[in-house]
């Protein structure tokens, strides 16, 4: 599969995962919610405010470390073959900033 | 024992300070930090790409603070509370999906525009459709910006009500001033590193009081508001037994995803924060910080909800539905007094400040650089900065006159504003960033379409037409969404695909060849990428079921 076709599908599939686990607080509760409390909350109030936003990091970091990691290395390699073409990643910034 | 009221003034617990001195002291030494890092940071300002987005030199941690605090915005305090605790649980999920959009406008396009050096959204447009789009696009920002902002203004006029007790259009225009005086001194610099801090402020504002109410409310988990209260649950079912019930249809929170999912993805205020960012790599590890921040501080604002329906409940008090506003303030003055709602007044304060400031940026972008460089009009790097200043203060006036006449809740026109966003300009970013075969015709058309139909079917503008909704729905003008987004993403594909077959328009896709391949990062090796028809006509046929659902009666 092309390094672009890749990008795009993992693209996709991460944002419809980020928006699966916001809105199965939402569908767990149309669809009939188990009778299941956590902390003391039913689950589907629990999820909207402590479980989704969780997930969602947890899903962005996998997307983050390795979907996107392995997709600029791709890239990296595709610049070098060509040869001769900058970073586009540094434009406007300084090489090396990277923390604050 | 329920005591109807009708107004604010009648009520049986504080609803104003009693004891200005503390308060007013807290708020000005606030400001006073505010204009004094704006003032520092203004020697960093040389130009209008210092002006507009910082120079691209913010890291992960202040910008996350910064988007979290412009994405969260006064209503975090008082808008959300009151929508809470009138349409309880299932604004919950109103929330949860404007959560969302951070991530998605990284993934989606955030990193990808970054890599062009783009301002604002409507900068891309012109790269990528040309000219006249990206005027179209400039001015749909200028209006839904302005839409947003008067949310903003409206709230913090009420903030200067509850505080010195003046008249609404004294509050409104000694706001409109502080804050316009204050985006002017230092552009996005200085806004970048006020937002951090007032990120900050605004969940110690909230956070801190919560524990001092939970507590007294008989919480045994009082010292972490944001998941301490499940102790209170059995006794609101008593009190409230529908306060956990999801309420409405499937179609309301679908139609709540395409509204504050995809609205705020085409917001070019929080993009612009991830223009700021002084690499790609910095802007994607923002959304890590922005979701640690946003999802703690909206733990805790629920936890106000909760208590503030608690309360009620448990005293047997009814607010007026103009007052759910004030809620916050109301719970901070049964419980905690004047000094402790001084300083909830003070997140209130920078919540609104921090958003309102990215709001003017955004119309300062897109007059004082997008109108310029489309008219390709010969202006000086300072004289563009002073035009940015212009549209600020230009912005600021127009944004105060529109408050004068405020609808009811401040939430309705943000709402409103998510809309347009999402039917009107959502769609031309993130499709022009993932194909080659969309055009500026397609664009221009899905645009005018996507506002237009919101325009019609919403009831704040025309009247009299809707989508088939009624109550709440209708009234915050989300169903015209269910019609508009799915419409416009039609007419975009449809118009673009045809465009490319008549030969009298010369569109080529291939004409975009380089500055896809430049903005996802891929080398200048004349190979198409992002050229296939295919996703684009699934992505058409999945929207006639969204329309065909949406025309349906609610």
């Amino acid at each position: 599969m092309q390094t672009h076709t890749k990008e795009a599908l993992a693209s996709l599939v991460a944002a419809l995962a980020l928006i699966g686990v916001i809105h199965s607080g939402i569908w767990f509760t149309m669809f009939g919610t188990p009778d299941l409390t956590v902390l003391g909350f039913p689950f589907h109030y629990f999820w909207l405010v402590a479980g989704g936003p969780v997930a969602m990091f947890v899903l962005y970091w996998v997307y983050y470390q390795y979907i996107t990691t392995s997709i600029m290395e791709e890239k990296e390699q595709l610049k070098t073959s060509t040869s001769g073409v900058g970073a586009a990643d540094d434009i406007g910034a300084k090489a090396g900033e990277d923390d604050d | 024992m329920i005591s109807p009221l009708q107004q604010a003034g009648e009520y049986p617990f504080q609803e104003t300070f009693n004891e200005l001195l503390i308060p007013v002291g807290i708020i000005l030494v606030m400001f006073l930090v505010f204009y004094g890092i704006s003032y520092y940071m203004k020697s960093n300002i040389q130009g209008s790409d210092d002006y507009m987005v910082a120079g691209r030199t913010i890291g992960p941690f202040v910008n996350g603070s910064a988007v979290s605090a412009t994405w969260e915005s006064l209503a975090t305090f008082m808008g959300v509370v009151a929508l809470m605790v009138q349409v309880q649980i299932p604004f919950l999920a109103v929330w949860t999906n404007f959560l969302l959009s951070i991530p998605l406008i990284v993934i989606l396009y955030g990193q990808t525009l970054r890599r062009l050096g783009s301002y604002t959204p409507a900068t891309f447009c012109k790269d990528r459709y040309g000219n006249t789009m990206s005027v179209v696009m400039a001015l749909l920002i200028v209006f839904v910006m302005l839409m947003y902002a008067l949310g903003q203004f409206i709230g913090l006029a009420q903030v200067a009500e509850i505080l010195f007790g003046w008249d609404y259009t004294l509050s409104l225009f000694v706001i409109a001033t502080l804050v316009t005086g204050y985006v002017v001194i230092a552009g996005m610099w200085g806004v970048s590193y006020n937002s951090a801090l007032q990120f900050w402020i605004m969940l110690t504002a909230a956070f801190i009081p919560m524990m001092f109410v939970l507590n007294q409310l008989g919480s045994s988990g009082w010292f972490f508001p944001p998941l301490g209260y499940g102790d209170l649950v059995p006794e609101m079912q008593q009190t409230n037994p529908d306060f956990f019930d999801m309420t409405f249809d499937t179609r309301w929170y679908f139609a709540m995803f395409l509204a504050m999912a995809l609205g705020p993805i085409g917001m070019p205020h929080l993009a612009q924060r991830i223009f700021t960012s002084r690499s790609v790599e910095a802007g994607r590890k923002t959304v890590f910080w922005f979701v640690l921040v946003t999802g703690l501080m909206f733990a805790t604002i629920y936890s106000v909800a909760f208590a503030g329906v608690y309360w009620l409940g448990q005293e047997g008090f009814e607010v007026a539905e103009a007052d759910f506003d004030k809620m916050i303030f109301y719970l901070n003055f049964a419980f905690s007094g004047d000094s402790i709602t001084g300083y909830v007044v003070a997140g209130a304060i920078a919540g609104g400040l921090s958003t309102v400031s990215g709001h003017m940026l955004a119309i300062s972008a897109a007059v004082a650089n997008d109108v310029i460089e489309a008219f390709e009009l010969d202006v000086t790097e300072d004289r563009k900065t002073q035009f940015g200043y212009a549209a600020v203060i230009g912005a600021g006036l127009i944004v105060a006159l529109l408050a004068l006449n405020p609808p009811a809740f401040l939430v309705v026109s943000i709402l409103w504003a998510f809309s347009i966003s999402a039917a009107a300009i959502t769609p031309v970013i993130v499709l022009g960033v993932w194909s080659a075969r969309v055009n500026r015709y397609g664009a221009i058309a899905s645009s005018i379409v996507g506002f237009a139909t919101v325009i019609v079917l919403s009831p704040h503008a025309l009247g009299g037409i809707g989508a088939g909704a009624e109550g709440l729905t209708a009234d915050l003008g989300i169903d015209a969404i269910m019609i508009a987004f799915p419409l416009s993403l039609l007419t975009f594909i449809v118009v673009s695909l045809v465009a490319e077959r008549i030969d009298s328009l010369n569109v080529d896709p291939e004409s975009n060849r380089n500055l896809i391949n430049e903005m996802h990062g891929y080398p200048d090796d004349n190979v198409d990428r992002f050229t296939s028809a295919t996703p684009l006509i699934i992505l058409a046929v999945l929207m006639l079921p969204i329309l065909w659902w949406g025309i349906q009666p609610w």
